[in-house]
């Protein structure tokens, strides 16, 4: 198909009655759209509207407040999240709030709402002048700006219809479980609908039971690993409910979560690799996946993009979607195939996300401090399949109080809930602990491993000592051998005297265990791996579960081994037992 | 109505909230059936709802195919679960 404009779209004398979205179980026609952005653009044009601050939670009225700015000439900012404290952060940066929700009444607040009446004409805008800024959460914990133009969008929009376009009618709905305010559900939920002329319903789904409950033939979800890691227990879905294509994307989706994705929904699940800064840059098919290879599959560049790999393993984004000079120099490690395809291996910098989000934690420290309970925090992440924030915390005067009163939990929900005017609950810490004093230094990475130790309740007394080895979590037998699994401690002593910025766990302490733990569980040889074959995937990372599964070959007196991070080969070779 | 089976089904989801979603320092018995699970009260957030949602289905393999107001409502507090859970019991 031909994709349109979004530039054009109520000057292009398209079918006033095609149905553009809905809202609040309505179904709204471009002729409705039309009257409200005319309405709503005249409205923020008569109070001198300059920068308008997008705080709308469902899809359609983020596209009524874009356009309507876009028409009075206004720039569109959308912030982190609509919390009251995160808005007053940046409130230079704004004048006005545009928003389908009332907000506290000292705020100059523009709230959009339907307008019945005959619609002024529209003129078609210039994409190049069309501005959007979007925040999104920095390193050092402040806010930082992205912007983009609604040419940037509109062009990213079009290759995402020349990839994915050719196999979806026209008439398909797109459903969503992500916010519409952020880059990836901004893009997905609302541009390529409009530009595409698909029709898109404005709410999101928090609870998997409504999404069923809709009409998904053929639909387009789009959706995130917090949703898609927890399909279990749902009942096979008939034809009625099988969409043409399921969209992830904010983190990777584990290869189980993408099975169970195909078992239950009868559709292998697509991902997009992308960052707010760059938009989207490249997807992967799970269709493609070779379920004889534990590979997950490769990424592939969206039509237009190239990806390099730098010297250090970093990739370099060339993409005519980023504003400016169009690369955009990466803290993502990939390896890059000679087809252009690449794989990831993690990140440089101390970016991290919890449920796709990402996570800044001197900013949620920043945030606890202001609170009056709180007198010191220190907040880290505790690894594992699920990796979860916790917070160690020295409580004031008043927050002593509060805890006698009312005990550790309801504290931590109370601190939480503190947080809730400023921080999503994604970036909210799960589970506590009320200390007299701070363990270890502030700002190491000795810190964070004291406070991880207050969470591990069967290691209640901190060792100073450094291991040497990983921590046992537990093991299972195998047929001829058992499988073993592992945590590997941030404070390893084996990480020691690689790369300063890329904490990583050695070949040789890999194969060292695995002859270590033969002699341990299986009474096989004296814990020395010879005649070594050996090939390594991918790199081993502190902070992280693996399974060692180890099994012995028995004819030929040689046992095999391999690491895995979830579904993910790390490290795999065989080795002959003694002699 | 069968007031002593609705209240073992509450005590049983109260068990299960705590242990599904590693609540620590708190006892099930220290939860109100009618406190709100969400936001306010227990304060447990939309990713708490999906695991909530998996062990619930996986250990009383209730359907729920209504509307979205209907499913948050049933959500509500530990009393609305379990008044949902022995409502489909009954089918």
């Amino acid at each position: 198909m031909t994709t349109g404009s979004i530039a054009r779209l109520f000057v292009d004398g398209k079918a006033p009655a095609a149905i553009v979205a809905t809202t609040g179980g309505e179904r709204i026609d471009l002729a409705q759209f039309h009257r409200d952005v005319a309405a709503n653009a005249a409205a923020l044009q008569r109070i001198g509207c300059r920068r308008g601050l997008l705080a709308c939670t469902d899809a359609y009225w983020t596209a009524v407040g874009l356009l309507s700015l876009f028409h009075a000439g206004a720039t569109a900012l959308m912030p982190q999240n609509v919390l009251p404290d995160s808005l007053m952060r940046i409130r230079e940066s704004w004048d006005h709030i545009v928003s389908d929700q009332v907000m506290a009444p000292d705020l100059p607040l523009v709230q959009l709402r339907h307008h019945a009446e005959q619609a002024a004409a529209l003129p078609a805008l210039t994409p190049e002048s069309c501005c959007l800024d979007l925040f999104t959460s920095g390193t050092t914990g402040a806010a930082k700006c992205v912007a983009k133009t609604l040419a940037l969008l509109e062009n990213e929009a079009q290759a995402i219809e020349s990839l994915f376009g050719p196999e979806l009618p026209v008439s398909n709905w797109v459903h969503a479980t992500v916010s519409p305010a952020h880059m990836y559900g901004l893009t997905f939920r609302l541009v390529w609908p409009l530009l595409t002329g698909r029709p898109f319903h404005g709410q999101s789904h928090d609870f998997w039971e409504t999404v069923l409950a809709e009409d998904l033939q053929g639909a387009i979800l789009v959706t995130s690993p917090a949703h898609l890691t927890r399909l279990s227990g749902l009942p096979v879905q008939n034809e009625r409910n099988r969409p043409a294509l399921i969209l992830s994307a904010g983190s990777p989706l584990p290869a189980s979560a993408a099975r169970e994705t195909t078992d239950i929904l009868s559709v292998p699940p697509t991902e997009i690799f992308g960052s707010t800064e760059t938009g989207a840059i490249a997807y992967r098919h799970w269709r493609d996946a070779n379920p004889e290879r534990d590979a997950d599959p490769a990424w592939h560049p969206l039509p237009g993009i190239t990806i390099r790999q730098q010297a250090d393993g970093r990739m370099q984004v060339h993409s005519p979607f980023i504003a400016g000079d169009e690369i955009f120099d990466s803290a993502d490690l990939i390896t890059l195939g000679a087809d252009g395809s690449f794989r990831n291996r993690g990140r440089v910098d101390d970016v991290v996300k919890i449920e796709g989000k990402r996570i800044s934690l001197p900013e949620i420290e920043a945030a606890l401090l202001g609170l009056d309970l709180v007198k010191e925090a220190a907040v880290v992440i505790m690894p594992g399949d699920r990796p979860r924030l916790v917070a160690a915390i020295v409580l004031s005067e008043s927050g002593r109080t509060q805890l006698q009163e009312i005990g550790d939990f309801r504290c931590g929900r109370l601190l939480r809930h503190h947080l809730g005017g400023r921080l999503d609950p994604a970036c909210q810490p799960k589970h506590w602990r009320f200390v007299d004093v701070l363990p270890g230094a502030p700002l190491g990475k000795r810190r964070a491993a004291e406070v991880l130790a207050l969470f591990n309740e069967e290691n209640v007394t901190i060792t100073l000592e450094r291991p040497q080895y990983p921590e046992l979590r537990g093991q299972r037998p195998i047929e001829n051998g058992i499988e073993i699994d592992l945590f590997i401690p941030p404070d390893l002593l084996q990480l020691d005297g690689h790369f300063p910025d890329l904490p990583i766990v050695p070949g040789v302490a890999l194969v060292d265990w695995a002859a270590q733990y033969t002699a341990q569980y299986l009474h096989l040889g004296d814990g020395v791996a010879r005649s070594l074959q050996v090939k390594f995937r991918r790199i081993t990372q502190p902070n992280k579960e693996v399974t060692l599964t180890l099994k012995h070959l028995a004819g030929q007196n040689r046992m095999n081994f391999t690491y895995r991070h979830r579904d993910d080969v790390l490290t795999s070779g065989n080795f002959t037992l003694s002699p | 109505m069968n007031n002593l089976q609705l209240n073992d089904l509450e005590r049983d989801l109260k068990e299960l909230v705590v242990r599904t979603l590693k609540l620590e320092g708190i006892e099930p018995g220290d939860i109100d059936s009618n406190e709100p699970l969400f936001n306010t009260g227990l304060g447990l957030d939309s990713i708490d709802a999906l695991e909530l949602g998996v062990a619930i289905r996986k250990t009383y393999g209730t359907k729920i195919e209504t509307i979205t107001d209907e499913v948050k409502a049933h959500f509500a507090t530990i009393h609305s679960l379990a008044k949902f859970i022995q409502a489909q019991r009954k089918d």
